[in-house]
């Protein structure tokens, strides 16, 4: 949390007392997203991240916080309604979920294969192992090591202990409900984020993903927050926006292989909106973009390639033409089987549905930019997903039905933040 | 969740069809007001309602696995992963005691293993179990081997194999095997 706030407010995303505790919810992602990034940058220059190190990260990224000190503007508080009391249900669950991520065990096959044992070889073997992370038998090598550095560095303070690790991934969607709160409390109807708060607490598929201890829920929380920063930018003109997304985004990227490409959707979607109005905002955009990939992913990749580790998302694997050609009816399976996980209630209840009316009704009420961005965004992310099971070379229905449900997590969750805020009346003027 | 049901069952079924008559009903009562609503709020106020009757069938699945995993302890909650893939969690224990620390292993399985994510995660709980060992991919530049249904000597040069785990029930037999280069 304090590197959190010290992100933020480097940023120049609050001012004072009072905007830092409307921000608490974001800081915390942004803490964590950074922590995150340069846990992972360090591990590849060859750190152990010992106690101390992980204080002093801490510590440092805190220092952002000074910018933020001083009295702030006072906002006028937001009338209350009897909706707010939708905050007691929405609260309980939470806290029903934590108690039962307290007893959950290690159970789901990614987490005790491969994201946890990462987790404890950079914890027991005091950094970045080479020979025992390009070990033949561990899955899924090229993966980045966000997740695995936040867990180890927790097991700094507790030692190995695993129980903590759903709570950590728990704290992580928490926090986003809390920042979708932040960001859509001034801004949305207040029914619509209420609707939205109520089904991201109860949705199974969150439930059951926070109670895996995999890395599917950090990667959405992160890709989702990223875009709704980005959005303060391209609506707000907030500078602050475009460089917590940069955060986000390389949080996303140093999370899970499909983060790299949710966000270089992202960021291609915000300049070609933000072009509409200027070619160096555009440009900004995408300095933004690179940095994030230049952070988040680069360093793991040159490590990876360095140790000569098969990297899954190749470049290489998405422009095969031949093999894509050849297995061209993977694309309608694909299409078919994502798009009905993205709307199955039994999973996600009603969050697509929801978003997609208050989209077309946005777009009716003349909001073309905001709709644009948020179509624009999830529909890159969605076509990222299915061509990554196009090019698969993994049985294509187990692929599906292994992991379809958890990747649309990321498009859900964005689509859930942004409905309140398209469910406003108007487009905000750019300051 | 590992408790939770994978299908509702009777209470489940009945507190979803409880939450729909509730959320059928409020709709019908409160119609005009939702039909003056703006459509992004009445559409909102639909879906709350969704929300709101999923609730108690959602809070009662996390119940319902609570009441399991509150009951795991010792070896049912530190072999959770394994069992899920049909592999016993003490399947290659003491193969440590065999294994020097500085020497590496490669696993090998035999297809005839009845369980397609027990053959696949085999190798992840052998790296569980001889951490921090270092694993290698061919079983002839290793300096041991830990197979399962497989003799090591039709894999590679042994000098020496040990009987980690009898065959019990559809697992076959483990070995550790000391390689001959």
């Amino acid at each position: 949390m304090a590197a959190g706030i010290g992100v933020t407010g480097a940023a120049g995303w609050w001012h004072g007392g009072h905007a830092l505790l409307g921000s608490l919810g974001l800081s915390l992602l942004c803490g964590v997203a950074a922590f995150g990034v340069v846990a992972q940058l360090l591990y590849v220059l060859g750190a152990s991240l010992a106690r101390w190190q992980v204080l002093a990260v801490c510590a440092v990224l805190a220092c952002g916080a000074l910018r933020g000190i001083g009295p702030g503007p006072r906002a006028s508080p937001r009338p209350r309604t009897r909706l707010d009391l939708l905050a007691i249900p929405v609260v309980l669950v939470l806290v029903l979920l934590a108690v039962d991520l307290w007893y959950q065990p290690l159970w789901a096959y990614d987490s005790w294969t491969f994201w946890t044992p990462k987790a404890h070889a950079l914890y027991a073997l005091n950094g970045l192992d080479p020979g025992w992370f390009t070990s033949a038998a561990l899955i899924s090598k090229d993966y980045p090591i966000l997740l695995p550095a936040l867990e180890a560095a927790g097991f700094r303070f507790t030692g190995y202990e695993t129980g903590l690790l759903d709570l950590q991934s728990w704290l992580i969607y928490a926090a986003f409900l809390r920042a979708v709160y932040e960001i859509g409390v001034t801004r949305a109807r207040p029914v619509v984020l209420w609707a939205v708060l109520l089904m991201l607490a109860v949705a199974p598929s969150a439930l059951d993903q926070l109670a895996a201890a995999e890395a599917d829920i950090p990667v959405a929380v992160f890709f989702a927050a990223a875009g709704v920063c980005a959005w303060t930018w391209l609506a707000d003109r907030r500078p602050a926006g475009l460089v917590l997304a940069a955060v986000l985004a390389a949080g996303a990227t140093a999370t899970k292989v499909e983060g790299l490409m949710f966000v270089v959707g992202l960021f291609v979607v915000v300049a070609a909106v933000a072009a509409r109005a200027s070619w160096r905002r555009a440009a900004a955009a995408l300095g933004a973009g690179g940095a994030a990939l230049a952070v988040g992913i680069l360093p793991w990749r040159i490590w990876v390639s360095h140790h000569d580790v098969a990297n899954q998302a190749s470049f290489g694997r998405v422009t095969g033409a031949s093999f894509l050609a050849r297995h061209a009816a993977r694309l309608p399976v694909s299409v078919g089987y994502l798009g009905a996980k993205l709307v199955d209630p039994r999973a996600w209840i009603l969050v697509l549905p929801l978003a997609v009316f208050v989209a077309v009704d946005a777009f009716r009420r003349g909001r073309r930019r905001d709709v644009t961005f948020v179509v624009g965004v999830a529909c890159f992310a969605f076509a990222g997903l299915v061509l990554a099971y196009w090019s698969t070379p993994f049985p294509l229905h187990y692929q599906l039905a292994t992991s379809a449900r958890r990747v649309i997590t990321a498009i859900v969750l964005f689509a859930a933040a942004m409905t309140p805020i398209l469910s406003a009346d108007s487009e905000p003027e750019p300051g | 969740m590992l408790g939770a049901p994978s299908s509702p069952g009777a209470v489940g079924w009945a507190l979803i069809a409880l939450g729909l008559v509730l959320a059928v009903a409020a709709l019908v009562r409160y119609r005009a007001a939702v039909r003056r609503q703006a459509p992004s709020a009445a559409a909102a106020i639909v879906v709350l309602v969704a929300a709101a009757a999923a609730t108690p069938f959602v809070v009662w699945r996390i119940v319902d696995d609570l009441r399991y995993t509150t009951t795991l302890h010792g070896y049912d909650r530190a072999a959770a992963g394994p069992v899920q893939a049909y592999l016993p969690g003490y399947l290659v224990d003491g193969a440590s005691r065999l294994i020097p620390p500085a020497a590496t292993y490669a696993t090998v399985v035999s297809p005839k293993v009845p369980w397609a994510p027990a053959r696949s995660a085999f190798g992840a709980l052998a790296m569980e179990s001889l951490f921090p060992r270092r694993s290698v991919a061919a079983p002839a530049d290793a300096d041991y081997l830990v197979t399962w249904g497989v003799q090591p000597a039709s894999v590679a040069h042994v000098q020496r194999v040990w009987t980690l785990r009898k065959a019990f029930g559809q697992s076959p037999t483990v070995y550790v095997a000391r390689t001959r280069h």
